[in-house]
C-alpha cells in the first residue's frame, strides 16, 4: 500500500527539459496512466520514481517519505521495462526468481512464489525455458511476473505492450487490468495510446513537453480537456477544433462565428466575459450533416471504417472538420457541398485562442 | 565471369599458398629429416627418431611448461586488469574519452618498447625498481628465479590496452535496460556485476581467454629483447624463442624448429576449436 | 569498490530522450568526484612507464644513474634525440618502418578488396571451398610457417630487401572475411541497381561497394597498419644485419645493445618509434577499436 508524491520535480538532460516542475499525487491502490506523445517526459517520471534518474529539483514521496536519496533497491518498487528487460542468461524460472533471491528470501518460499505467479501467469510449462525461446507475449508475461513476485508496494510499468501485436495488446491490457484490481498495487502506467489510457486508466496524467497538461478520470478527461491539447491528442478522430468568435447572430441570440457559419453558444457560457479569439470545440460524434444545418462545408473524403464513418470536410478557411455518423447513413461525396448541425449545441467546449485553455463555464 | 572471379581471389591465394600452406605443410617433412652439426652437409631423413628426440629433450619440455607457465601468468592477470580498467571507464563522465584512450594506449605501443622501456626499469644500476627496493642478485633480468616474472610483467602492461578495448566493447554490449531492471529487483552493484554484467559477458570473456592464450603462445620479442640468449638457463625460453634459436642461433637446426613449429600449432589449433565449439553452442543459443 | 561498480551502466538506450549523467544530483557529484579520481589514478599506473621514459630519456648522460630519479626533466637535454636519429640511425629505420607498412598495407588492402568483392558478389565454381582454404590461414600462426619462409625467401633472393619483409603479408584471411561480410550486408538491389546502369565490376566496387564498406576498411587498414608497424620476429629474421630495411623495432634492439652505456639515448628512441603511433591512436581511436573487437562483439 503506498501512495506517490511529486513536489515541484523537474529534469533536464543538457539543455532539454525533460520534467518541469511537477506536481502529481497518485492515491493508493490506483492506476494511474501517464499518458503523452513520445519525448513527452512521462518515462521520466516512471525512471524518478524507480530511482534510475534522480530529480534536479523537487520532492519525490513514497508513502510520505522522501526517496529522492533511496537507492532504487530499496525503494520497494517493481518496474516493467519496454523491452522487458529479461536477463537473457536465465530460465523464466530464474527470472522470476531473481528479485526474490537478491532479497534473501528462503528458497523454499522462493519456489512456492514463481510456481504461483507461474500460475496466475500461465507460465508454468515454460518455467525452464530461456528469454530467446519464448514468443514476445511470454517473455512480456515473464517480464510482468518478475515485477508482481515479491508484493512491491508500487508497480511501474514503461509501455509494456508497445512491443505486443494489437490482438495480444488488448487481451493483455485486459490481464493487467485485472491483476492489477485484484492486488490493488498503486501502478504507474506509462503509454503513447490514448485507448491503452482510456481503457486502463482510474486517473489519466496527460504530459506535453514535461509539463502536467491535465490530471483526470478518463471521463473527465473526454468531456472536458483542460486545453486544445489534450482535446486533439484524446478521441479518434480528436475533437474538433474550430478558431472563432463570439457574437450574437441576426436574430440577436448568441452564437460562435465560424468561417463556414455559426454554432450556437451553449448557455453555460452565455453571459459570461468571454475572450474575443476562441477555438470551438466539437467532437465529431457530436456532428451531423443535415441540409439545414448551421455550417457549410465541402467534403474532403469520406473513410468508411465497417460501422462508422468518419467524413472529412474543409471550411471556407481550409480547416479541416471531421464529422462521425453511422454507416447507414448516406454517405457525402468528394467535393460534395454540404451542411453540418450540431446534435448537442450544450457539449461545445470553449477554448481561449491565446492561452489554449479551456473557457471554464458557469 | 567465373574467370573473373579467379583473377580476384589468385593473388592472396597464391601468397597463402607460398608463404602459409606450403611452409607449414613442409615443417611435417622436414620434422623427418636431420641437419648434421657440420656446415654444407645435406640433411639426411631419419623418420620419427628427431621427432621422438625432441619431443622428449629436457630443452623442449622445459621450454613447454615455461610456455605454458607463462601464458598461465599473461592470460589471466591481463584480463582481469583489462576488464577493472573497462569497468572504471565505463561510465559517463565528462572527459571520459581522454582516460579511455589513456588506457587503450599501450595497444600502440609494440613489444620491443615495452620491453627497452621495463628492461630500464629493471636495471641493476639506473632501473627504477631497484631502487624502489626490488633488487634481488643476480638481477631481476639476469635471476632465473625472477626473468619469466619480469617478462611477464612486460608482456602484461604491452596487451593492457588490446584487454582493455575488447572488454570495454563487452561491457557496452551488455544492455543498460537489463542492469537496470535487477537494479530494481534489489540486486547491489557488486550483485549486478556478478549476477548479470559478468554472464553476459562470458562469451567475450571467453573469446579474449582464447586470443590471448594464442597470442601468449606467440611471444616472442620481450623474450628476445629482455634475456635474449641467456632464456634457457633464465626459463625464459618460450616454444617461439626455441623455433627462432633454432633457425637464426648458434647452431641452427630446421628439422628440430619444424617439430616445434607443429607443437606450436598443434596448441594453437586446440584452442581454436575449443573457441569454435563454443562459438556455435553461442550461435544456437542465441536463435 | 562496490560504488565503483554501480554505473557499469553503458551509453546504449533505446529511448530517444538525451540522458546525460546518470545521477547527478547531491551525491551524484561526490561519485562524479570520486570516478575522476579513480579514473586518473589508474591512468596514471597505466602512463607512468612512458612518462619516466620520456623524463629519462631527456636526462643529461652523467645524472642517468642519479638517484632516486627525479620527477620531472629539470634541465632536458634534447641533443639525445638527434643522437639517437642520426647516431642510432632511427631516422632510416622509420623511413624502413614507414615504406615496409606502407607495402604491406596497401597490398593487403589491395587483395582484401578484390577477393572479398568475389567472395561477395560474384558465383564461382568451388566459391565455398575457396573460401574456407582463405579461412584456414587464421589457423596457422605466422610463426609456425618461419622455418621454411625463411628458405623460401632466401631461394627467391629477397633476403635483406623489402620484398621479403612485405610479401609474405600481402594477403590476410581475417580481413577478406571482414570486408565480405561488410559487403554482404549491402542490399542485394544496390548490385541489381548498378548492373541495370551497366555498372561493370570495377565501377560497381569502386563506386558504390567500397565507398559504403568504408568504416570496415578503415578499421581493417588501422588494424593492418598496427600489426605491420609493429612486427618482431619476421623483421628480425629476414633483415639480418642490414641496416639498410632494418625496421624501427629491430632498430632499437639494435640501439639497445650499441648504446648500452647511453641509456638515455635507448629511450630516446624508443619515444622517436613510439610516438607515431600514439599520434595515430589519438586520431583513428575510433577505427583501430573497430577492428580490434571486430571478431569479439557482433
Amino acid at each position: 500500500m503506498a501512495t506517490i508524491e511529486f513536489e515541484n520535480v523537474s529534469k533536464r538532460f543538457g539543455d532539454s527539459v525533460a520534467v518541469d516542475n511537477l506536481n502529481l499525487t497518485v492515491q493508493d491502490g490506483e492506476l494511474l496512466v501517464l499518458l503523452g506523445p513520445s519525448g513527452c517526459g512521462k518515462s521520466t517520471v516512471l525512471r524518478m520514481v524507480a530511482g534510475l534518474d534522480e530529480p534536479d529539483e523537487g520532492l519525490i514521496k513514497i508513502n510520505q517519505e522522501t526517496v529522492n536519496d533511496v537507492e532504487p533497491r530499496d525503494r520497494d518498487v517493481a518496474m516493467v521495462f519496454q523491452s522487458y528487460a529479461l536477463y537473457p542468461h536465465l530460465t523464466v524460472a530464474r527470472n522470476l526468481e531473481f528479485p526474490l533471491r537478491r532479497r534473501g528470501v528462503e528458497q523454499a518460499e522462493r519456489q512456492k512464489i514463481v510456481s504461483d505467479v507461474a500460475e496466475t501467469l500461465q507460465l508454468t510449462p515454460l518455467l525452464e525455458r530461456k528469454p530467446a525461446e519464448l514468443s514476445g507475449g511470454q517473455r512480456q508475461r515473464v517480464a510482468l511476473g518478475r515485477a508482481i513476485v515479491r508484493k512491491p508496494s508500487v508497480f511501474l510499468m514503461d509501455e509494456p505492450l508497445s512491443n505486443l501485436d494489437a490482438a495480444l495488446r488488448v487481451e493483455t491490457r485486459a490481464q493487467i487490468v485485472a491483476l492489477q484490481r485484484r492486488l490493488m498495487t498503486t501502478t504507474m502506467y506509462v503509454t503513447h495510446d490514448q485507448v491503452e489510457a482510456m481503457t486502463m486508466g482510474d486517473r489519466i496524467a496527460v504530459m506535453k513537453a514535461g509539463v502536467l497538461q491535465q490530471l483526470a478520470t478518463p471521463k473527465v478527461l473526454y468531456s472536458l480537456p483542460a486545453n486544445v491539447f489534450v482535446a486533439g491528442f484524446l478521441g479518434n478522430p480528436p475533437m474538433n477544433l474550430l478558431p472563432g468568435t463570439v457574437g450574437s447572430s441576426t436574430e440577436g441570440s448568441p452564437v460562435i462565428r465560424l468561417t463556414g457559419g455559426e454554432l450556437p453558444l451553449p448557455s453555460a457560457y452565455v453571459g459570461l466575459n468571454l475572450p474575443e479569439a476562441v477555438f470551438a470545440g466539437v467532437r465529431p460524434e457530436a456532428l451531423t450533416v443535415d441540409p439545414d444545418g448551421s455550417l457549410s462545408a465541402v467534403t474532403t473524403i469520406a473513410e468508411v471504417l465497417g460501422s462508422e464513418v468518419h467524413v472529412i470536410t474543409a471550411l471556407p478557411d481550409g480547416s479541416h472538420l471531421i464529422v462521425r455518423q453511422d454507416a447507414d447513413l448516406p454517405i457525402p461525396e468528394r467535393n460534395e457541398s454540404i451542411r453540418i448541425r450540431a446534435d448537442d449545441p450544450e457539449s461545445i467546449l470553449l477554448f481561449d485562442a491565446l492561452s489554449g485553455e479551456r473557457v471554464q463555464a458557469r | 565471369m567465373s574467370l573473373i572471379a579467379y583473377c580476384f581471389i589468385l593473388p592472396p591465394l597464391l601468397v597463402f599458398s607460398v608463404f602459409s600452406f606450403y611452409p607449414f605443410l613442409h615443417n611435417f617433412k622436414e620434422a623427418l629429416y636431420q641437419t648434421p652439426p657440420y656446415p654444407n652437409e645435406p640433411s639426411k631423413y631419419v623418420g620419427f627418431h628427431q621427432v621422438a628426440q625432441v619431443l622428449s629433450s629436457t630443452q623442449f619440455v622445459q621450454s613447454l611448461t615455461t610456455t605454458i607457465l607463462f601464458s598461465l601468468i599473461v592470460v589471466p592477470i591481463g584480463l582481469i586488469l583489462g576488464l577493472l580498467l573497462a569497468v572504471a571507464a565505463n561510465r559517463k563522465l565528462k572527459a571520459i574519452g581522454i582516460y579511455r584512450t589513456i588506457f587503450s594506449s599501450t595497444v600502440v605501443t609494440s613489444v620491443a618498447i615495452a620491453a627497452v622501456i621495463f628492461g630500464t626499469f629493471m636495471d641493476p644500476v639506473v632501473g627504477l625498481l631497484p631502487w624502489l627496493g626490488i633488487n634481488p642478485m643476480p638481477p631481476l633480468l639476469q635471476n632465473p628465479t625472477w626473468a619469466l616474472l619480469a617478462v611477464s610483467v612486460v608482456t602484461i602492461w604491452q596487451g593492457l590496452g588490446l584487454s582493455f578495448i575488447i572488454m570495454s566493447a563487452g561491457l557496452q554490449s551488455v544492455p543498460e535496460d537489463v542492469l537496470e531492471a535487477a537494479e530494481v529487483d534489489g540486486a547491489s552493484p557488486v550483485a549486478r556485476f556478478w549476477h548479470v554484467t559478468v554472464p553476459l559477458l562470458s562469451p567475450i570473456l571467453f573469446f579474449a581467454l582464447v586470443v590471448a592464450t594464442i597470442s601468449a603462445f606467440q611471444s616472442f620479442g620481450q623474450i628476445d629483447l629482455l634475456t635474449g640468449s641467456n632464456s634457457a638457463y633464465l626459463h625464459t625460453d618460450v616454444l617461439t624463442y626455441l623455433i627462432y634459436q633454432n633457425i637464426q642461433g648458434q647452431a641452427p637446426n630446421p628439422g628440430v624448429a619444424s617439430v616445434l613449429s607443429i607443437v606450436l600449432f598443434l596448441l594453437t589449433l586446440s584452442l581454436t576449436l575449443i573457441q569454435l565449439r563454443y562459438v556455435e553452442r553461442r550461435v544456437q543459443y542465441a536463435l | 569498490m562496490p560504488s565503483d561498480l554501480s554505473t557499469i551502466s553503458p551509453a546504449k538506450r533505446r529511448t530517444n530522450a538525451p540522458r546525460g549523467q546518470h545521477r547527478t544530483h547531491k551525491h551524484g557529484r561526490w561519485r562524479a568526484i570520486g570516478s575522476y579520481l579513480l579514473l586518473s589514478a589508474l591512468a596514471l599506473i597505466v602512463l607512468i612507464p612512458l612518462y619516466i621514459t620520456v623524463v629519462n630519456s631527456l636526462l643529461q648522460g652523467n645524472l642517468i644513474a642519479h638517484q632516486p630519479p627525479p620527477l620531472f626533466p629539470v634541465h632536458p637535454d634534447w641533443s639525445t634525440y638527434s643522437t639517437a636519429w642520426t647516431e642510432g640511425d632511427l631516422g632510416i629505420y622509420l623511413r624502413n618502418s614507414v615504406i615496409a607498412t606502407s607495402i604491406i598495407v596497401s597490398g593487403q588492402l589491395l587483395t582484401t578488396i578484390f577477393a572479398a568483392y568475389a567472395f561477395a558478389f560474384l558465383e564461382f565454381p568451388f566459391k565455398r571451398t575457396l573460401f574456407v582454404v582463405m579461412l584456414s590461414t587464421m589457423m596457422i600462426p605466422f610463426e609456425v610457417t618461419l622455418v621454411t619462409n625463411l628458405t623460401t625467401i632466401t631461394k627467391l633472393g629477397w633476403y635483406n630487401t623489402f620484398a621479403g619483409l612485405t610479401v609474405p603479408f600481402l594477403a590476410t584471411g581475417f580481413g577478406t572475411f571482414l570486408l565480405r561480410q561488410a559487403f554482404r550486408q549491402l542490399p542485394k538491389e544496390l548490385r541489381e541497381a548498378a548492373e541495370l546502369d551497366g555498372y561493370g565490376h570495377f565501377r560497381f566496387l569502386f563506386r558504390i561497394a567500397l565507398p559504403l564498406a568504408r568504416p570496415t576498411v578503415a578499421a581493417l587498414a588501422v588494424f593492418s597498419f598496427l600489426g605491420a608497424w609493429n612486427q618482431y620476429l619476421w623483421p628480425l629474421v629476414v633483415t639480418g644485419d642490414n641496416n639498410a630495411i632494418r625496421t624501427v623495432q629491430i632498430g632499437l634492439k639494435q640501439l639497445q645493445a650499441t648504446q648500452a652505456n647511453q641509456i638515455n639515448v635507448t629511450l630516446a628512441g624508443t619515444i622517436i618509434a613510439a610516438a607515431p603511433l600514439l599520434i595515430l591512436l589519438i586520431i583513428f581511436q575510433k577505427q583501430l577499436v573497430r577492428g580490434l573487437t571486430a571478431g569479439a562483439v557482433k
